[in-house]
């Protein structure tokens, strides 16, 4: 048997839908500063293992992880900490420049660590398919954002290659020491990076053992040393398109 | 006395009026913003099937991108040709500047396994097409329409 419904209660459970209505608008936008909060730092940083779709690329050969490590000095040989926030624009930033870019470095947008750990000890990789690769070194954003891209032009760089069928590639250990600023509350922030004294190490066994502990099911890890580039021809590297009909 | 009380409402009412201006006027192609241009001398000597890779090297110079399966050589410039004029504006402050519009030219030049020159053509690289996507573009039509050593080469 239906129940009939009076108006009185219609308007009653009219007004309560109202009001739960309400309740949840002013539910969501107490929480969308921390939801906004929330986006932005995820999508700064990623700090953890390459993807199950980057993994798969990575087992048939397409792509590779490609890891090094940073270790920064600034004046009067004090270290610098080269991930500390792990942000976009962190104590370091990359421009890496592809096939795509005809080789010229653009603004890395992300910044990837296999660990805290490692990101605390200066380790960061990239995923990137095989070819060669312009890797541009700059300090930290403290201006607008088209200086600051402009600034990637004159940013030192070396040449990275990936060689084919690699899945770990170890680029080297990049020294790097420069200018600093004292910041407002505690702390310096590096102005410049002082390119001819940038120096590349092999840390081949550190590398091995970072990647046995976090990717131990993807063999060994390929050296490929990044050289430093000064001028001359940039070099590309991709496989050549099949002819259109 | 109105007219008084009312122009303080007025202020406030046009203080979220934000203005923007952008004015592009074409210029000649004579300023040159990077790299070094081609001259019609340069090109001039481009042969297909008579100069080599050393050859152009030696004209030309060092190129500025070697795509290496292809064999292929690219060297960039940019020009003006023209400038915007922009200005924006918004509550109490405003502001201008003056911006170069560029035009990017590629002279492309690919050579043959024997390091003879096979083709080459002078493009602008469109806006919004990456720069390895025109060197596959053009590879991949010179693979189509060109028969080895049959393109005399155009600018």
């Amino acid at each position: 048997m239906q129940r009939q419904q009076t108006p009185s209660q219609g308007a009653a459970m009219q007004s309560h839908n109202v009001n739960e209505g309400r309740r949840r608008c002013v539910a969501v936008l107490r929480l969308s500063p921390m939801l906004a909060l929330i986006i932005q730092l995820v999508g700064c940083a990623s700090t953890g293992l390459p993807s199950a779709r980057e993994r798969r690329a990575m087992s048939v050969g397409d792509k590779a992880i490609v890891l090094l490590k940073v270790e920064c000095t600034i004046e009067n040989q004090q270290p610098y900490e080269p991930f500390s926030s792990s942000m976009v624009a962190d104590n370091i930033s990359f421009g890496l420049g592809s096939f795509e870019t005809g080789g010229e470095p653009k603004q890395s947008e992300t910044l990837r660590f296999l660990s805290p750990e490692s990101r605390h000890t200066g380790w960061t990789y990239f995923v990137l398919p095989q070819g060669t690769y312009y890797l541009a070194v700059y300090p930290p954003r403290r201006t607008d954002l088209s200086t600051y891209q402009r600034s990637l032009e004159n940013a030192p760089r070396w040449r990275i290659d990936v060689p084919e069928n690699a899945k770990l590639v170890y680029a080297g250990t990049l020294h790097l020491t420069g200018d600093s600023d004292r910041l407002l509350f505690e702390g310096r922030i590096m102005r410049s990076i002082w390119g001819d004294q940038a120096t590349v190490t092999n840390d081949h066994e550190l590398a091995r053992r970072l990647f046995a502990e976090y990717l131990p099911e993807m063999g060994e890890v390929q050296v490929a040393l990044m050289q430093r580039h000064e001028g001359g021809p940039i070099i590309l590297r991709s496989p050549l398109p099949a002819p259109t009909k | 006395m109105r007219i008084r009380m009312f122009i303080p409402v007025l202020l406030c009412a046009l203080m979220p009026l934000n203005g923007c201006l952008l004015l592009p006027i074409p210029t000649t192609e004579g300023k040159v913003l990077a790299g070094k241009p081609v001259t019609q001398e340069q090109l001039a000597f481009l042969a297909p099937n008579i100069r080599t890779k050393e050859e152009v090297k030696e004209r030309l110079g060092s190129p500025d991108v070697i795509w290496e399966e292809a064999h292929l050589f690219a060297y960039n410039w940019v020009v003006r040709r023209g400038v915007l004029i922009w200005a924006i504006g918004g509550g109490y402050s405003a502001a201008a500047g003056l911006k170069n519009i560029p035009k990017r030219y590629v002279l492309l030049i690919q050579f043959d396994e024997q390091a003879r020159l096979r083709r080459f053509e002078k493009v602008v690289q469109p806006e919004f097409k990456s720069y390895g996507a025109l060197l596959k573009e053009w590879v991949s039509t010179s693979e189509k329409a060109l028969p080895q050593g049959s393109n005399p080469g155009k600018e």
